[in-house]
């Protein structure tokens, strides 16, 4: 793990991104079991290289795909202590300096968290019928989801009686989350852990290995992310202090439906 | 006046927690030692959690010839420089002993070819860095069980210790050297072994010539290179950090089997 400090003094960011050279603490993506090293195992590749163009977020190189942090996503440090070029900055990782042990302390700790609310909430829900009754999409909305995709996408949000239901996207999006996406976290992430390989070997079958496994695990983190930013943004878009009142309270003020003519 | 004060602890307290809305902000937290305490308390639930899941008699995968790393990246120390360990290397560690002393009824020395006259185990597996990455590779050495048995462990060792050559910390000192723990449920698992061949070869130095120690079932940084000296312990709490290895004491959790 090499850890280059360019020293900073009198640079300007633009020109010191310009100076940072290649491969520096990179993030691959693998789809191998185990095999370091071999290039054309890597499916995408956080890299920090050498740019020109200091201002461009990512770029398209070659295949296999190479995401290009560029300093506006892969710089971290200050001016006094120099700069380190790394595949995330460090607003978004925790520690934001380089410590993976630390690191690990709070990823552990939240996977608990994460394991144990999610195994209260998915026994909860399926007890309670809570997928069957609010989150198993009928057959008639599955056929009019072109519809409730088109009025998605012009923030057309019903009223009345349907305001009361979720609809047909938030239904599948929320089960994908809840039973697909979550629990793939769990199993890609015990398929990491070489105690586990050793116990549950199936884990490493089911995804092709560590490697594998461990790419998976960023992929679905990934999708967390964006399933959470997106879910925030229609909380925002679609009436947020009804929204948040009725979460708290249950109050839920539903307008009345448009007469059609 | 104790009201006002508990109000002050109060906003103090809560200006701090919004102060760490964004994750970097979490920095501050990493350093209170009562955040680091509440995290820690996750690393005995894993281990507990993974006592139970995990039959204690439970293999590793064991891969095909076809499936060894081209490449094994060599980590951490690749080259000791460590006077004593490198006139061992000059002459192909020809004059080196290995010791097995602490808690057992009978202490050994034994040379690396008495090592390799013992019954041999060959295993080829996967070796999982704590830092992502993973390689294949095969290993051939002696059961640690083996030298175990033939030393007798007595009743209250309750771990092993692995003294090293490599002074990753670069103290110059004892203080620095590269050491290393297990349990016994893991010193006498069937693949701990203490390898002295790697893929069919005598063991590179940058792989921990004369002898490296295989736990398959934990991260690699408990499978220690350049092996010089066993201790059976009944503690490990006084050795050292206390916390039962040199990355250990850095912070890296003593089970490492996640």
């Amino acid at each position: 793990m090499h850890e280059p400090r360019t020293s900073a003094s009198g640079d300007s960011i633009p020109r010191l991104r310009r100076r940072l050279d290649a491969l520096v603490g990179p993030c691959r993506l693998r789809w191998v079991s185990a095999v370091e090293h071999r290039p054309a195992d890597t499916v995408a590749q956080l890299l920090v290289v050498k740019d020109e163009v200091s201002n461009r977020l990512w770029e398209l190189l070659a295949l296999p795909l190479a995401l290009q942090p560029t300093g506006v996503f892969g710089l971290a440090g200050s001016d006094d202590e120099g700069y380190d070029a790394r595949g995330f900055p460090w607003t978004v990782t925790l520690p934001g300096h380089r410590d993976l042990s630390m690191g690990r302390r709070w990823h552990f700790f939240f996977a608990w968290a994460f394991v144990i609310n999610g195994l209260i909430y998915l026994i909860y829900s399926f007890a309670s019928g809570h997928i069957r009754r609010d989150l198993a999409p009928t057959e008639a909305e599955i056929k009019h989801i072109g519809a409730s995709i088109s009025e998605h996408a012009r923030f057309k949000f019903p009223k009345g009686e349907e305001a009361k239901r979720y609809n047909v996207l938030q239904k599948l999006t929320y089960l994908l989350v809840a039973l697909v996406l979550l629990p793939l976290m769990l199993l890609t992430g015990l398929a990491m852990s070489p105690g586990m390989d050793a116990g549950y070997p199936i884990l490493l079958d089911i995804f092709g290995g560590r490697q594998s496994a461990r790419t998976i695990h960023f992929l679905a983190a990934g999708g967390i992310v964006l399933f959470v930013a997106v879910h925030l943004f229609m909380v925002l878009v679609s009436g947020v202090w009804n929204n948040l009142r009725s979460m708290i309270t249950g109050k839920y003020v539903v307008e009345p439906a448009e007469e059609t003519k | 006046m104790s009201n006002s004060l508990d109000r002050r602890f109060f906003l103090r307290r809560a200006a701090a927690l919004a102060g760490t809305l964004g994750l970097g902000g979490c920095d501050g937290l990493s350093d209170q030692p009562w955040v680091r305490r509440v995290l820690d308390s996750a690393e005995g639930l894993t281990r507990f959690t993974q006592t139970v899941l995990i039959p204690p008699s439970a293999l590793a995968r064991e891969y095909d010839e076809a499936e060894i790393s081209k490449e094994f990246k060599a980590n951490g120390s690749t080259n000791p420089d460590d006077e004593a360990y490198k006139a061992h290397a000059a002459n192909g560690f020809a004059d080196w002993k290995l010791g097995v002393s602490g808690l057992v009824e009978k202490p050994l020395e034994l040379s690396l070819a008495e090592l390799r006259a013992m019954p041999s185990r060959t295993q080829i597996t996967r070796h999982d860095c704590v830092e992502g990455w993973s390689c294949i590779g095969k290993w051939t050495g002696v059961p640690l069980k083996t030298l175990l048995d033939q030393a007798g462990l007595k009743a209250n060792a309750r771990y092993v210790v692995f003294r090293c050559a490599d002074d990753l910390g670069q103290t110059g000192d004892e203080d620095g050297k590269y050491y290393e723990s297990v349990g016994l449920e893991d010193a006498f698992h069937p693949q701990t072994i203490l390898a002295y061949e790697m893929n069919g070869n005598v063991l590179p130095i940058e792989h921990g010539a004369p002898l490296r120690l295989r736990v398959e079932r934990q991260l690699g940084y408990k499978m220690a290179k350049y092996v010089m000296r066993i201790e059976a312990v009944d503690e490990i709490a006084t050795i050292r950090g206390g916390r039962g290895g040199f990355w250990e004491d850095l912070g890296y959790e003593w089970y490492a089997g996640i």
